[in-house]
């Protein structure tokens, strides 16, 4: 399917692919944007994905709108339609303690579950990173269970502690660093998934597969202790 | 290795340069100098390369004691800057133009008198760590600058080691100096960048993708209506307020790319106007875009400050640019020529 091309601005453009469903939508993505970050032209800065788009950025000093449209068009004609990717897996350990599942009885109310079954159901699902964003290294993960599904809170808390796994609407996510945020949270991992000081700052990427392993609260402080 | 201290600091001064662009993939805003054309044209006139940093100050400067003899330069908002030696006595000081300062002397801003951010470059740059490929102070997620934070009184910084062209400047000005510790600066300055007008403030934008969700009403005021600069504004973004505009065709998003200069249109119907610390990606419709050569003006507004809006297209916008571009140059080879002489 051939993408929608607009500008953003005087300086980037949206690729997207909105009338594909989520999952053809992001292998198009990750194909698009693997491809267009290797065949890049001068003057190009940065391709970021999202969940149905990808943004180029670029100098507008330095190309004009026309020749950057002429570019992904060109380029995304010349990419094979599947784009054979090994997608890594990961753990992450959290904890689903009352300490830091703030918000875990109230999701729990809202399905009419106990608070048990939210966190079996949590961590017994298998997500992908869809995007990262929000801020530095927020994964947004699809494959939440439909039976979580739930509205963001109200009123946003002010500041939501790093490495708070919420859930928001169909998504589930990490809060990677401390910031304010309106998803209800309902467990904690003590891994770091941002970190400028590393190389890469970022522990995960755009299509890595996640699974949620639970901890208890001695083990957490184990691990924070580690790190 | 000389410093700064800051004796007193300001209300929002921060270490920034050009900003982090390779990390957007990864959820990490661009940040950098709001007003990045001051902060180039402050870093130029003492010889320093693109790539080092300045002190943004907002609305409110701070004031800052040099720990040796040091070339400056001071941009962007008029904060009225005063040089105060070792004896106390106060010496007005000119921006645009590079101005040698003695060895325990200070320089105090104040309260902006026009526009909000005023740059203050020192020959050597800002030397603290570069974080994932900038100097830039990335406020919200509290990394890069110094310390990931806002300065305060007490703080230490380090300078970097000027350029050639710093160290030429930095040596005729000396020789000029007559020993009595008065700030020495040539009898040249460039011409400053247009700060906007103090009662409304025009910025040019070009259309966005959902522009044509607006209904006919709300492109109209979008157009032609004053907005506020709320005081809830900040590096960020900048909420408008006066003025609700409404959608005529409402769809749930998914998250998107917005650049600094987007406009977005949240539920209640004032825009929020994307400033360069703004997160990557956005959920609300984007009705327009404040195109680059823009970007600067929009970084010199107040709070409580009115602002309209002009439509171009997108070709002029990236003509205007270059335009600007091509000033800044001609600006800075005339700064050259005198330096030379």
């Amino acid at each position: 399917m051939t993408p929608s091309i607009e500008p953003l601005g005087d300086s980037a453009a949206v690729v997207a692919w909105r009338s594909l469903d989520e999952a053809s939508a992001g292998r198009a993505v990750q194909n698009a944007t693997a491809h267009l970050s290797h065949d890049s032209i001068e003057g190009v800065i940065a391709v970021a994905p999202a969940f149905k788009s990808l943004t180029v950025y670029y100098q507008c000093g330095r190309l004009a709108w026309s020749e950057v449209e002429k570019w992904i068009s060109d380029t995304l004609c010349s990419v094979p339609i599947t784009l054979e990717t090994t997608r890594r897996k990961l753990d992450i350990p959290v904890c689903y303690d009352s300490d830091f599942a703030l918000d875990l009885t109230s999701v729990a109310d809202a399905h009419d579950l106990n608070p048990d079954d939210v966190v079996r159901l949590h961590w017994n699902a298998i997500y992908v990173v869809q995007m990262l964003g929000f801020s530095p290294g927020f994964p947004y993960l699809a494959g939440l269970p439909s039976q979580l599904h739930t509205p963001r809170r109200a009123s946003p808390r002010i500041q939501v502690p790093a490495g708070s796994v919420a859930i928001g609407g169909a998504q589930t996510g990490i809060y990677s660093c401390k910031s304010p945020g309106g998803w209800n949270v309902i467990g904690r991992t003590p891994v770091q998934l941002f970190d400028p000081q590393r190389d890469p700052p970022c522990l995960l990427r755009t299509g890595d597969v996640i699974r949620f392993v639970p901890i208890g609260r001695r083990q957490f402080d184990d691990f924070a202790d580690r790190t | 290795m000389s410093r700064i201290r800051i004796i007193r600091s300001g209300l929002c001064s921060t270490v920034q340069d050009r900003g982090r662009t390779g990390y957007r993939h990864i959820g990490v805003p661009l940040g950098g100098a709001l007003d990045a054309m001051a902060h180039e044209l402050a870093n130029q006139l003492v010889g320093n390369p693109f790539e080092m940093a300045t002190i943004e100050m907002t609305l409110t400067g701070d004031e800052i004691e040099f720990s040796d003899d040091t070339l400056v330069a001071i941009t962007g908002a008029d904060m009225a800057p005063t040089l105060h030696d070792n004896s106390e006595r106060l010496l007005p000081v000119v921006q645009h133009c590079p101005m040698l300062i003695a060895s325990g002397s200070r320089i105090r801003f104040q309260t902006a008198r026009r526009g909000c951010r005023s740059y203050l470059a020192i020959a050597g740059g800002v030397d603290v760590p570069v974080v994932m490929g900038s100097r830039s102070t990335a406020l919200r997620a509290a990394f890069g600058g110094h310390c990931g934070r806002m300065l305060t009184a007490g703080d230490d910084l380090a300078l970097g080691t000027p350029s050639e062209t710093g160290r030429q400047m930095f040596e005729q000005l000396s020789a000029v100096r007559s020993g009595t510790g008065r700030p020495v600066q040539p009898n040249w300055f460039v011409r400053p960048i247009d700060l906007p007008k103090p009662d409304i403030a025009t910025l040019r934008i070009i259309s966005g993708t959902h522009t044509p969700w607006l209904s006919s009403s709300g492109l109209e005021r979008l157009l032609n209506a004053a907005f506020r600069i709320s005081s809830r504004s900040d590096r960020m973004g900048y909420r408008l307020t006066d003025q609700r505009l409404e959608l005529e065709l409402r769809d749930e998003l998914l998250s998107e790319g917005v650049i600094p200069g987007t406009i977005q249109l949240p539920p209640d119907g004032n825009p929020i106007l994307l400033m360069a610390d703004c997160a990557p990606t956005g959920g609300y419709p984007r009705i327009g875009h404040v195109i680059t050569a823009d970007l600067g003006i929009a970084a010199q507004l107040r709070p409580g400050q009115l602002v309209g809006f002009a439509m171009v297209t997108l070709d002029q916008a990236q003509v205007f640019f270059r335009q600007q571009q091509q000033m800044l140059t001609k600006a800075l080879i005339m700064a050259e020529l005198m330096i030379q002489r």
